[in-house]
């Protein structure tokens, strides 16, 4: 069965999505560090099942505490065939450097830009477009407390890739291909 | 004036001009990274983790990583 696994700093909201995505019941709480162990379910993407895993928080792959040590083993072990970075869309800057690690290491990533009616209620405008052109792999708005955005989210799961660091960096520059 | 993180009292503001490079790639994922400026939310007590401000978020270390970051404080 193939893999898809939730990644994500703390408290971004990576339990409350895997709850939507999968129909299960992992302990959703308003702190961070609420997952400190993985849980895994199953889901189904146009008629096939896949495995999912909501990863513990973590800032960055290189661990400091427990849940990150758990998050970063997981992720070389299990061999994800897509990993959907959860970021908080109130911390775009923090979020992207965990995204930047795993892409890095060569992950297939899907970006969700979690809690973005929060981001639209403090006036944070986020383009999209823009930062899906920089990274090169899917980046999807999502409100996963209300459902919405998930839709979209799932169906772009097929377009994740590996993106090389070198390219997003030229990317970012403002250089062309 | 310079100072350890860990050494700063609640409510005092800064720049951080040092990490130790051997906790310098596990905090920067945290948006702590030379250059930032900071402000030391709360101390918990008992020895507890240092509660600061960087970027508008709040970010708890232990005092282990605290200790290594060097700072700049405001006077």
């Amino acid at each position: 069965m193939k893999k898809i696994f939730l990644a994500g700093n703390p408290n971004v909201g990576k339990s409350v999505l895997f709850n939507r995505l999968s129909g299960a019941k992992a302990t959703v709480s308003n702190y961070p560090g609420t997952t400190v162990d993985f849980t895994k379910s199953q889901m189904w993407i146009a008629g096939e099942g896949w495995e999912i895993i909501d990863l513990p928080g973590a800032f960055s792959l290189k661990p400091k505490d427990k849940a990150e040590e758990v998050a970063r083993d997981m992720l070389s072990k299990e061999k994800p065939d897509t990993v959907v970075s959860v970021i908080d869309a109130t911390a775009v800057e923090r979020g992207l450097y965990l995204t930047l690690e795993l892409m890095e290491k060569g992950y297939p990533i899907v970006v969700a830009l979690n809690m973005s009616d929060a981001a639209r209620d403090r006036k944070i405008k986020i383009d999209v477009k823009k930062l899906e052109k920089i990274l090169g792999v899917p980046v999807v708005e999502t409100v996963a407390t209300t459902g919405s955005g998930l839709k979209e989210l799932v169906s772009r799961i097929s377009e994740a890739k590996p993106m090389r660091i070198r390219s997003i960096k030229r990317r970012a520059k403002g250089k062309k291909e | 004036m310079k100072k350890k993180l860990s050494d700063m009292r609640p409510a005092e503001k800064g720049r951080i001009i040092d990490i130790d490079s051997s906790i310098r790639a596990s905090v920067a994922g945290m948006g702590i990274r030379t250059g930032e400026e900071l402000k030391v939310a709360t101390e918990q007590p008992i020895r507890g983790p240092v509660v600061i401000v960087v970027k508008g978020r709040e970010t708890s270390l232990g005092r282990g990583l605290a200790k290594s970051i060097l700072v700049e404080c405001e006077e």
